[in-house]
């Protein structure tokens, strides 16, 4: 039973977005209970498979695989699909965050008036691709979930959004289709360049893998023997790689001299720096977020965008590791530029909404800095950033979306000394955003604090000079959350119309039961980071490991 | 007198005539059925909708005949002139079940102006479609074509509008011109060796390349591949839905299984010139129908521009010059039927309504979400998005390339049609963008306002679901082409 849990956290919820459609408009009320009820359900699974997660390996848990799609590609031998699902220490935090992040959507999505079985519906399906996004441990089930995510969300922002939304939305799908254009184009490269050696053994009669692996790289397997895959488990071993093909790490296959492997590396960053998302590629995002209403909002910043995060690892560096080592001084400086550039493009906005949107182009730029210096540090906090941005920023939005709902109104000129009207949602503001800029205590400060370990500890990768200008980061992200908070929240108590003042209660029961669990959280993992971190050290350490590994044969690395 | 070789020749001769009818017999039904239908119109006691329900017949007894085809090993019939072989049972299924689609979408949707003519001349074309799959003779192939084009072009001019006369006008003046140039080529290829058999193609002479170019000019006009392809908006506007659904599809594949056809038995395919030639149409078809879709308001004109472009994708299978490019054509050609018949059944029931610009359909999300359901399935399955077949036929038509990745020729289309693909998205998700965000225009009164008709939304739910079942197991469909119709 237990091995089914997987499927059952991906597949719950399109079951009841089945439920969902098939029920008639006039029980329309109830659409929202299903949805909190496949929400929950999710939550208290995820919470379940992490609790039961063991954190003293880095192999995959909970793994199950099923034949799926099998095709003969006659010359070329054979294309095995398969459904291969698991979690490990790089995706168990994710899972644990989606099911948090879902289940405060679906109580933030509360207020919907309009149009309701379709935003139900699309939010099911949502969070059964994003939760497929995760799980999954074959590349095209992978590569179906990531697309699949885009159509919903398409709609979800476009339907129910603000007034642009429309624009707003298909700038979204088309920035978020170019980068898995990419990643489909290095998929198809990988998959005819790995073999899966259980099945190609099964074909050959040998049943130990090593020594298919052997044949393998002697060249003794006929090409119409060979079984192709997308598995990623597969695809991280280079004794599967196929010895000639395009993307072989062991031999070196070029175009106009330069590396194919190196152009693969280059096509999967975009690819998920564009979801990331990664200045220069970061525009959509505040479109998208000024746009979508408030739980898209929510779900968007928290667990959508660490897609992006998670392709770094999995794919990226799992798959690629000398490309990881060969850029990692570019991807630092591209992280630092997102850190600094993020946080000045904030501290300009005027609209709440869109300065937390560029908060977080900021943050985002800090995994890539920790990413990059390619220390257990680094990784863990680049890791730890993910999850602990994911409670903050659904958390920061929620907080617009409290403003929003009262007033139609986000800019941030318009308000000024709420802490004298609403004094519950100031608290929970100023927690919220004090958590976001990484004071001690909460989530946050592990997180940057370890990425900052990272980049320094890395001489090799990372010059000192880079980590000290990231440091500047937190400068600004401190300079303009305190700004916010100080136009805002304090000073004389001002509205812009009387109207909008009366409006401004403090916080409603529904939004306390979105608020206390994050912030709980957030508390939490600030002062016992090791519930977290424990779970996931042994992966982290076995990826670094296999990174350099793998990886510092094939490069040159001068010191910087 | 003849001597006595002589007769003996002739009686061999009509011996392998004769014996060669039998396994003509799906094109011999059609041909039967065509001049049947022909005298039926003239009895004008019977209906309309009795001539599409003995077209359908006809289509369903050919059918008995091509599924056998599927399962038979290869032949060659009638002196090198034609080939029977399970690829060519799969395109004729193809474009049977598309002349039913066609009917039965007449039989559902009477259009304004009834022609009688409509299902003999719809057989036409489905047989000269027959013909250009089996062709291996130049003869076979000439036949083949101009029927297909005769009968567009009539089609075309007979719905009675203006515009129809016009666009009949345009499209056969630029068919002659292209079959003028295909038989310019054929003939130099005949003073060259004469012989009329694909197989023996000067491949030796220096001129070759120019000679193919000639003789696939016509071919190309026909796949509507650019620079080829001029005609393609104009008919595409002023022909009724289920006509170009026809025009859309059986046309198209029929041209994509005579070139593969062609460039086997001429053995052009290993031709590095050859594929160069076909790479830049390729491109330029893809360049040109994306990005001249992205600008257009008519629906039908940018369903157009996407036959165009999907035209380049077909040729991407055969530019990479391996089987696996092949099997993802025909994979993707099947595909390619569904979903432009999905889209097409929905063209058809807006047109009813007098729908033909994107600002017609504008707000008409609210009439009914079954609609937009339907629609957003066909639109990113042209787009070639999971989780439908258009997905699979995209991927596996990439994989082709990539597995000739050392090639500059292959990395450039493959850059192109990958890129291409994003731009695309642009334009197909135009028609539920009208339909959901713009605001609804007020509209009179009448049958303008009434949601499609259940007999479209079940036929299109009919299309759909192959569409999305093709994609959770390709492989049943991939297997089988892989075995019965690339078998050694």
């Amino acid at each position: 039973m237990e091995n089914h849990l997987l499927t059952i956290l991906i597949f719950l919820p399109l079951l009841f977005a089945v439920v969902v459609l098939a029920l008639p408009e006039r029980l329309a009320g109830s659409y929202r209970w299903l949805t909190l009820t496949a929400t929950s359900i999710q939550l208290v699974l995820s919470i379940w498979l992490f609790l039961g997660f063991d954190g003293s390996t880095s192999d995959y848990q909970y793994w199950q695989k099923t034949d799926w799609i099998t095709f003969d590609l006659k010359a070329l031998g054979t294309l095995s699909i398969d459904y291969q699902i698991g979690v490990d220490g790089l995706s168990i935090l994710m899972v644990l965050l989606s099911g948090i992040v879902m289940f405060t959507g679906a109580i933030s999505s509360w207020s919907i008036s309009q149009k309701r079985k379709g935003y139900f519906t699309l939010y099911l399906v949502l969070s059964s691709n994003i939760m497929g996004c995760f799980i999954a441990l074959d590349f095209f089930l992978f590569y179906l979930f990531f697309e699949f995510m885009l159509l919903p969300m398409y709609f979800l922002i476009g339907l129910w959004g603000g007034k642009r939304s429309a624009y707003a939305s298909i700038k979204f799908f088309l920035y978020t289709l170019l980068g898995s254009l990419f990643i489909l184009a290095v998929m198809i490269g990988l998959y005819l360049s790995v073999i899966d050696p259980v099945e190609t053994g099964q074909r050959l009669g040998v049943a130990d893998v090593n020594q298919v692996q052997e044949l393998l790289r002697a060249g003794q397997i006929e090409s119409h023997h060979l079984v192709r895959t997308f598995s990623i488990p597969a695809m991280g071993d280079s004794a599967n790689f196929i010895p000639g093909s395009w993307l072989s790490i062991t031999e070196v296959v070029t175009i106009d001299s330069s590396q194919f492997r190196y152009w693969a590396f280059l096509l999967l960053f975009i690819g998920f720096a564009i979801k990331l998302p990664m200045v220069p590629l970061h525009t959509w995002l505040p479109d998208a977020h000024v746009e979508a209403p408030t739980p898209i909002s929510v779900v968007l910043a928290g667990i959508l965008l660490k897609i992006g995060g998670y392709g770094f690892f999995r794919f990226c560096y799992g798959l690629f590791p000398e490309g990881a080592l060969h850029s990692a001084y570019w991807i630092a400086v591209l992280g630092v530029l997102a850190i600094i550039y993020g946080g000045l493009n904030a501290m300009a906005q005027k609209d709440l909404k869109k300065l937390i949107a560029y908060s977080s182009v900021s943050h985002m730029g800090f995994v890539l800095l920790g990413l990059a210096s390619l220390t257990e540090e680094g990784a863990m906090g680049a890791m730890m950033i993910m999850f602990s941005h994911g409670l903050t920023s659904s958390a920061s939005f929620l907080i617009a979306g409290v403003i929003y709902d009262r007033t139609n109104d986000r800019l941030i000129e318009n308000y000024s000394g709420l802490a004298s009207t609403m004094p519950y949602f100031t608290f929970v503001s100023v927690v919220v955003f004090f958590a976001s800029l990484g004071l001690p205590g909460f989530s946050g400060f592990v997180a940057e604090l370890l990425a900052f370990l990272g980049a320094f500890s890395a001489d090799n990768l990372i010059p000192t000079w880079l980590a000290l200008v990231s440091l500047l980061g937190l400068l600004v992200t401190a300079a303009y959350y305190l700004w916010v908070i100080q136009r805002m929240y304090f000073g004389p108590h001002w509205v812009r119309s009387a109207k909008q003042g009366d409006k401004l209660r403090d916080l409603t029961y529904r939004e306390w039961i979105m608020f206390v669990p994050l912030l709980l959280l957030i508390f939490l993992f600030g002062i016992m980071p090791h519930l977290v971190l424990d779970a996931i050290n042994p992966s982290i350490n076995e990826f670094v490991r296999q990174v350099w590994e793998a990886g510092l044969p094939y490069v040159n690395l001068t010191p910087r | 007198m003849p001597q006595a070789d002589q007769i003996s020749a002739i009686n061999n001769a009509v011996d392998i005539i004769n014996d060669s009818l039998p396994a003509i017999l799906p094109e011999l039904i059609l041909s039967g059925g065509f001049v049947l239908l022909l005298i039926l119109d003239l009895i004008s006691s019977i209906s309309i909708k009795a001539l599409r329900w003995v077209s359908i017949m006809i289509c369903a007894a050919a059918a008995y005949f091509c599924i056998e085809r599927l399962f038979l090993p290869s032949s060659v019939h009638f002196f090198d002139g034609i080939a029977v072989t399970p690829l060519t049972g799969l395109w004729q299924l193809v474009f049977l079940v598309a002349i039913v689609l066609t009917s039965w979408l007449d039989l559902t949707i009477p259009s304004e102006v009834e022609r009688r003519e409509k299902s003999a001349l719809i057989l036409s074309i489905g047989l000269g479609a027959f013909l250009m799959v089996i062709a291996r003779n130049y003869l076979v192939m000439v036949v083949g074509i101009e029927l297909v084009s005769l009968s567009s072009y009539v089609l075309v001019a007979i719905n009675g509008q203006k515009q129809g006369y016009e666009a009949g006008i345009k499209y056969l003046l630029f068919g002659a011109v292209a079959t003028a140039i295909m038989l310019y080529g054929i003939s130099l290829v005949y003073g060259i060796n004469g012989s009329l058999v694909f197989r023996e193609f000067p491949t030796g002479n220096p001129t070759f390349i120019i000679l193919s170019i000639l003789i696939l000019s016509g071919v190309l006009f026909k796949l509507g591949a650019a620079p080829m392809h001029i005609w393609a908006p104009d008919v595409y506007q002023a022909t009724p839905a289920s006509t170009i659904a026809l025009f859309s599809v059986v046309p198209k594949l029929a041209a994509i299984g005579l070139i593969i056809n062609w460039l086997q038995q001429t053995m052009l395919w290993q031709q590095t010139l050859m594929l160069y030639f076909l790479g830049a149409v390729a491109i330029l078809s893809i360049v040109v129908g994306v990005f001249s879709a992205i600008w257009q308001q008519s629906i039908k004109r940018l369903m157009a521009y996407s036959t165009i472009a999907n035209a380049g994708f077909m040729l991407l299978g055969i530019v990479a010059g391996n089987t696996l490019g092949l099997a993802a054509i025909v994979f993707f050609g099947v595909v390619y039927a569904l979903m432009n018949y999905l889209t097409f059944t929905l063209i058809g029931g807006w047109e009813q309504r007098g729908f033909s610009i994107m600002s017609n359909i504008s707000g008409r999300a609210k009439d009914g979400y079954y609609t937009l359901v339907l629609l957003v399935i066909g639109m990113i399955a042209l787009t070639g998005l999971p989780p439908t077949a258009g997905f699979t036929g995209k991927l596996l038509l990439f994989s082709s390339l990539w597995a000739a990745m050392d090639q500059p020729l292959i990395q450039t289309v493959f850059s192109v049609a990958v890129l291409s693909t994003v731009v695309s998205l642009f334009f197909y998700l135009k028609l539920p963008y009208y339909m959901i965000f713009k605001p609804s225009v007020d509209r009179h009164s009448g049958t303008e306002n009434d949601p499609l008709s259940n007999s479209h939304l079940w036929l299109a739910t009919f299309l759909a679901l192959p569409l999305l079942w093709f994609f959770i197991k390709s492989d049943f469909l991939l297997n089988f082409i892989q075995l019965h119709i690339f078998a050694p």
